[in-house]
């Protein structure tokens, strides 16, 4: 009853600034809404009688219309609904190690919270603790803001409870600037079952899968380039015939299992999951403007080209391309390959960080390769890393207000993705940044995982490799945007099953994987058998129901 | 005056009265154990519940036995109960024989000097961590690059791959329990061999007893109310594994579950989906009963054939 | 009066005496071998780099090409930091195992009296408590919610302090103390707390000493506690300060796999190696010191005298 009177107010208010012409001089034309425009503009609002629809929408008409194209700055007055009389510390809660300069950086996040009578206080859940610690300081209680992810208990947490749920007014009114720079496709993506229980993050870059060779030993046996799959396969097998025995190093140093190297084998299909969740992938095969329908997709492992990938991983193993204990095995294969024991590795442009790292020793050149282009690239999902207010929260609105900030205006985005501007980086016009060296190691650039949740796109790293610019571009051009992306999976009705069911994945698709079995067709009817027994039919019809609905809302 | 006293008197405030100080005594700890184990323990409900923020442990809905159904799904929960099941036993049976026997020789040794170098040596396993002893396992095991395989094909033997043989894991995780805990198991045995009267040992001298004898029919009977006590509590947690052990050394590897995989590894590999509260909580309460009906059982046994030997 | 046995030989060694003895040398030799070759294997793969420990795994010997001192640069980087880590955990050690040991000892010493009726049901009532559990979440609202625990010493103290296992052991090796010194001495007119300090402690040394010697491993160990409840970084324990060091290699893959962020690599390996001789180092000493007490006959000449 109270929203509608205020926007009837704030229609009535409009109308008589518009008319009366004071309203309107009042408000800033310069892109930079300073304090006294907005002291000036509230004064306008007062005049009208509606001191917090006027002030807020007043405040954010000085706005660029993107992000990156000028700055953006929270000013107390763009979040009027809100009451901001008696002080607050938001307790907010992210992953991660401290870097040494945080201190110091929040001490300057805090200092231009002070108009708005809030300050954040933070704690790092260490990577050695949030396995354990995440679910317990939801429950603990004492949190408000807290960093979330597919990865990081995300469904988990909500399936529990333990976020606040955002509705559309909520947003409104305390989080304006997000309401304008968010993509507005972004909020499906973490509303389950009709609740959004978090804020994901504002970018969703393309995301390849690439191999990384050593090009030096590539040389050796004179293998110029790899185009394709049957490239890259035929380079591992030379490498575990001619190379393994004389050196050690290994074609690919596997460690665990080798899904990195099946999400490179899958793109040469044009596929997309519909559902990623641990080990229960369902997979569909993208056919251009139509969304796929229930016969379209399938568990992975009921998928023909993954029984044809596991056949290669024997062939490849059986050939000695990595170790037959490979399971066990815990240095992971980005770590070898760094330290020079493997011959590649696969993933997307994190690959470059370890070809750098080889590349330190003489003689060693890598090169990355692309080999499934022209196959469609995905893009990272703007819920990969996400922002959620805790239902525990005393005050959700003010940690709203405080997220709204970190994510949008401009000085404190920047300090948390970046650090200091002339002591840790420096940035041009075109918003590409460049690291001082010395100071950059005490607040190395988007290490905070608040940073992940929180970026916009907008950023770049000036100079970067070129190698990885020319594969980013292409993938620029070959970017589909998964269209089944929206769709959430609620297994609240089969979550005993679908455990079941990851269980006897997680036992068997390793192995498969790293073709470390006598049998694959056995192996892989036996792992499909169990899975059955253990209530996949059950999942599936609940999975199918489900996807139909969703398909008729589009 | 004292007679009419002692008749108006119940049995209990007669023992509060004899005994208040020992009961005074006792307050600190009992009080401990309330606060710290026993409010806790009413979580247990959870495993029926099904856990939401807002209803927190005492409020959030009935789940009936679905969280015990979640465990019971895959048909895998005999198996690991069975392979849990074993594995206490094997490594009660052995750290008795291992934990007491080599008090008994280390007691038995001439050299002082030795005998503190052995024992701290034998202790250092326990400060190695079940992550990093799992790594050096790798190291030695591993199928091309492992030390053991270097050495067996030295001599002339066919390399092999431990990784992936099954059978061969029950003798080395016994062997790995073994190796940790004797250094810190043995001390409970050093001290009570320490407090054994000495006479009846000079006495048997005196009778022509050899050293075999003694700790046959001497030392070994005299460290069996230590042994029945350790035995008991080792019982009393007979169906929970060692995690660190099961999981850092062998890993999540289908063809070894069979033989390595304990009832903590299969919930643990459960719960990484979805942990899932209530599931936890009815894993646990699936262990505690168990625990709780072998040991109601073994105390009593143990009470029949010497009431001193029993925990309580 | 006490007899004190003095533990050098009075009469020549027999020769089944040296047979047993060599039996033992051989046996206990073998198995402390297996012990501390691993040990070994640590000591020398903290001191190697990185790179050569995933090229060539863990060497035998030390060599000088690979030598490095990275892994403990690293983890030894902020030194007033590891100082208070070990001042922290030091502190928490003396304190918790005297409480521990104390509480053990005395609640042992009661349930050991054969004369309190009640012995065996509050035997079963603390016994009850090592079956049955609530789970991590009560437990942890528990300290965190009512009782404070949070950056707070006592969240490091009290949830160590009382063992039911120690205490059985207690009441186990108190058991064998006779009947008649308790009378003996009620018979002077000793109440229970002096006959538990005057005399059943001092007849209690070897027990004293294992507990003591539990306890204190148990908190120095202990880095789950202070995951728990501490978040002030002048406030964490050793183990937990080097944990936090060494992150978790795996978590930090899972969340570069699925963010496509690399995260600075650290040497895992080497690391893991140098944070257990760190963290071992002080404790290793403390055993031989508690051996002093495992001294036969320092009990036996009370009871006959």
């Amino acid at each position: 009853m109270k929203k509608k009177v205020l926007s009837i107010l704030m229609a009535l208010t409009m109308a008589v600034g518009i008319m009366a012409g004071c309203g309107s001089e009042a408000t800033p034309t310069t892109t930079e809404s300073t304090g006294k425009d907005a002291q000036t503009t509230e004064a306008a609002g007062q005049a009208a009688g509606t001191e917090t629809a006027a002030a807020t929408s007043d405040a954010l008409a000085g706005l660029p219309d993107a992000i990156g194209e000028d700055v953006i700055a929270a000013t107390p007055e763009m979040y009027s609904s809100i009451d901001l009389s008696s002080p607050y510390t938001v307790q907010m809660y992210l992953i991660g190690d401290t870097p040494n300069d945080w201190d110091e950086v929040l001490g300057l996040i805090n200092d231009y919270l002070k108009p708005f009578n809030t300050d954040i206080n933070v704690t790092f859940l260490s990577w050695s603790d949030y396995a354990t610690m995440y679910s317990l300081v939801l429950q603990g209680g004492d949190a408000d803001l807290i960093f979330t992810a597919p990865w990081c208990y995300m469904y988990t947490e909500a399936a529990k409870g333990s976020f606040f749920t955002l509705d559309s007014d909520f947003i409104a009114n305390n989080m304006p600037l997000t309401s304008k720079y968010q993509a507005a496709e972004s909020w499906d993506e973490t509303t389950l079952s009709g609740k959004t229980i978090a804020v994901p993050s504002n970018t969703a870059q393309p995301m390849g899968k690439i191999v990384a060779i050593r090009q030096d030993i590539a040389d050796k046996y004179d293998i110029k380039e790899l185009s394709s799959w049957e490239d890259y396969k035929n380079f591992s097998l030379t490498v575990a015939e001619k190379e393994t025995p004389e050196s050690g190093i290994y074609a690919l140093a596997a460690a665990g299992d080798n899904n990195e190297l099946w999400d490179v084998y899958r793109e040469q299909y044009d596929t997309f999951l519909a559902l990623d969740s641990d080990w229960f992938d369902m997979i569909y095969e993208y056919k251009e403007g139509q969304l796929p329908t229930r016969d379209d997709i399938k568990l992975a492992y009921e998928y023909e080209p993954f029984r044809e990938y596991a056949k290669d991983m024997k062939a490849m193993a059986d050939a000695g391309c990595w170790s037959r204990s490979a399971l066990t095995n815990t240095v992971t294969d980005d770590d070898a390959f760094g330290a020079l024991q493997g011959a590649s590795i696969a993933w997307n442009a994190s690959v470059f960080t370890y070809m750098r790292q080889a590349e330190q020793t003489d003689g060693v050149t890598c090169a990355a390769y692309d080999i499934t282009n022209p196959h469609l690239v995905g893009c990272e999902a703007y819920s990969n890393n996400d922002m959620a207010i805790t239902a525990s929260s005393q005050k959700p609105e003010r940690a709203a207000m405080v997220l709204d900030i970190m994510k949008m205006d401009t000085y404190v985005n920047h300090l948390i993705l970046l650090g200091e501007e002339g002591k840790h980086y420096s940035i041009n016009d075109n918003n590409e940044y460049t690291r001082i060296d010395g100071a950059v190691e005490n607040y190395p650039p988007m290490t905070v995982s608040a940073s992940w949740a929180i970026k916009n796109g907008e950023l770049s790293e000036a100079g970067g490799d070129e190698r990885e610019k020319a594969i980013s571009d292409s993938w620029e051009e070959r970017v589909i945007s998964n269209p089944t992306i929206t769709f959430v999976f609620d297994d609240t009705n089969v979550v005993n099953e679908k455990a079941a069911v990851n269980t006897v994945l997680s036992s068997y698709v390793p192995m498969l994987e790293l073709g470390l079995v006598d049998d694959v067709d056995a192996t892989l009817d036996k792992m499909i058998e169990e899975c059955y027994a253990a209530g996949l039919q059950t999942v599936l019809d609940e999975f199918y129901n489900q996807y139909d609905a969703w398909l008729a809302t589009r | 005056m004292g007679k009419e006293n002692k008749k108006t008197k119940t049995p209990f405030m007669k023992i509060i009265k004899r005994h208040w100080l020992l009961l005074l005594m006792l307050l600190p700890s009992l009080l401990y154990v309330i606060i710290f184990s026993y409010v806790p323990m009413t979580g247990i409900i959870l495993a029926f519940k099904r856990y939401q923020y807002n209803g927190g442990i005492y409020f959030s809905p009935w789940n009936g036995l679905n969280n015990f159904k979640a465990l019971l799904i895959s048909g895998k929960l005999g198996m690991v109960t069975r392979n849990t099941l074993l594995y206490n036993i094997a490594f009660i049976f052995f750290g008795v024989v291992f934990e007491m026997g080599s008090a008994i020789l280390l007691n038995e040794l001439f050299s002082k000097v030795f005998k503190k170098v052995t024992q701290s040596l034998m202790f250092l396993p326990y400060f190695i961590s079940w992550v990093v002893a799992g790594a050096i396992m790798y190291n030695i095991f591993n199928y091309e690059k492992g030390v053991f395989n270097h050495v067996v094909t030295m001599l002339g033997g066919t390399a092999f791959d431990l990784y992936n043989t099954p059978v061969a894991w029950p003798v080395v995780i016994i062997f790995l329990r073994i190796w940790k805990q004797t250094g810190y198991g043995s001390v409970v045995y050093l001290a009570a061999i320490t407090g054994l009267d000495q006479e009846m040992f000079e006495a048997a001298s005196i009778d022509g007893a050899s050293a075999w004898q003694k700790i046959r029919y001497l030392t070994i009977p005299s460290l069996k109310p230590t042994m029945m006590i350790l035995v008991l509590l080792g019982i009393g947690n007979i169906f929970r594994g060692d995690f660190g052990l099961f999981y850092q050394t062998v890993r999540s590897s289908a063809l070894l579950q069979p033989t390595t995989d304990v009832i903590d590894t299969y919930v643990f590999r459960l719960l990484i989906d979805n942990g899932d509260i209530g599931v936890s909580a009815a894993a646990s309460l699936y262990q505690s009963v168990l625990c709780f009906v072998t040991i109601m059982i073994s105390n009593a046994l143990v009470k029949r054939a010497n009431p001193d030997y029993a925990l309580y | 009066m006490a007899k004190e046995v003095v533990m050098s030989r009075k009469r020549p060694m027999s020769k089944d005496e040296i047979a047993v003895n060599l039996v033992g040398v051989v046996l206990i030799g073998l198995f402390a071998l297996i012990c501390v070759v691993p040990f070994y294997l640590i000591i020398i793969a903290s001191f190697t780099s990185e790179s050569s420990l995933i090229k060539n795994g863990y060497p035998l010997l030390p060599s000088i090409t690979n030598f490095s001192l990275e892994s403990y640069q690293l983890s030894l980087k902020n030194p007033v930091a590891i100082l208070k880590a070990y001042g922290t955990t030091i502190g928490v050690t003396v304190v918790g195992t005297f409480f521990a040991v104390l509480l053990a000892t005395m609640t042992g010493y009661v349930l050991s009296r054969k004369d309190f009726p009640w012995r065996n049901k509050f035997a079963f009532f603390y016994f009850f408590t090592t079956l049955f559990s609530g789970g991590l979440v009560p437990w942890y609202l528990l300290c965190v919610r009512y009782l404070n625990f949070k950056n707070h010493f006592t969240g490091l103290i009290l949830p160590l302090m009382f063992s039911v296992w120690n205490m059985i052991i207690a009441k186990s090796f108190m058991s064998g103390v006779p009947m008649e010194i308790t009378e003996s001495a009620k018979i002077d007119g000793a109440n229970d707390l002096v006959i538990f300090t005057k005399l059943i402690i001092p007849l209690s040394k070897p027990l004293i000493a294992t507990l003591s010697l539990f306890s204190a491993l148990a908190y120095w160990n202990d880095w789950y506690n202070c995951m728990l409840y501490i978040t002030d970084e002048n406030m964490f324990t050793l183990q937990y300060y080097l944990q936090r060091i060494l992150g978790s290699a795996e978590a930090m893959r899972i969340v570069a796999e699925k963010s496509g962020i690399a995260l600075p690599s650290i040497p895992i390996e080497s690391m893991k190696m140098a944070m257990t001789v760190i963290a071992t180092g002080p404790i290793v000493l403390l055993y031989p010191f508690v051996q002093r007490y495992f001294v036969k006959g320092l009990t036996i000449g009370a009871v006959k005298g």
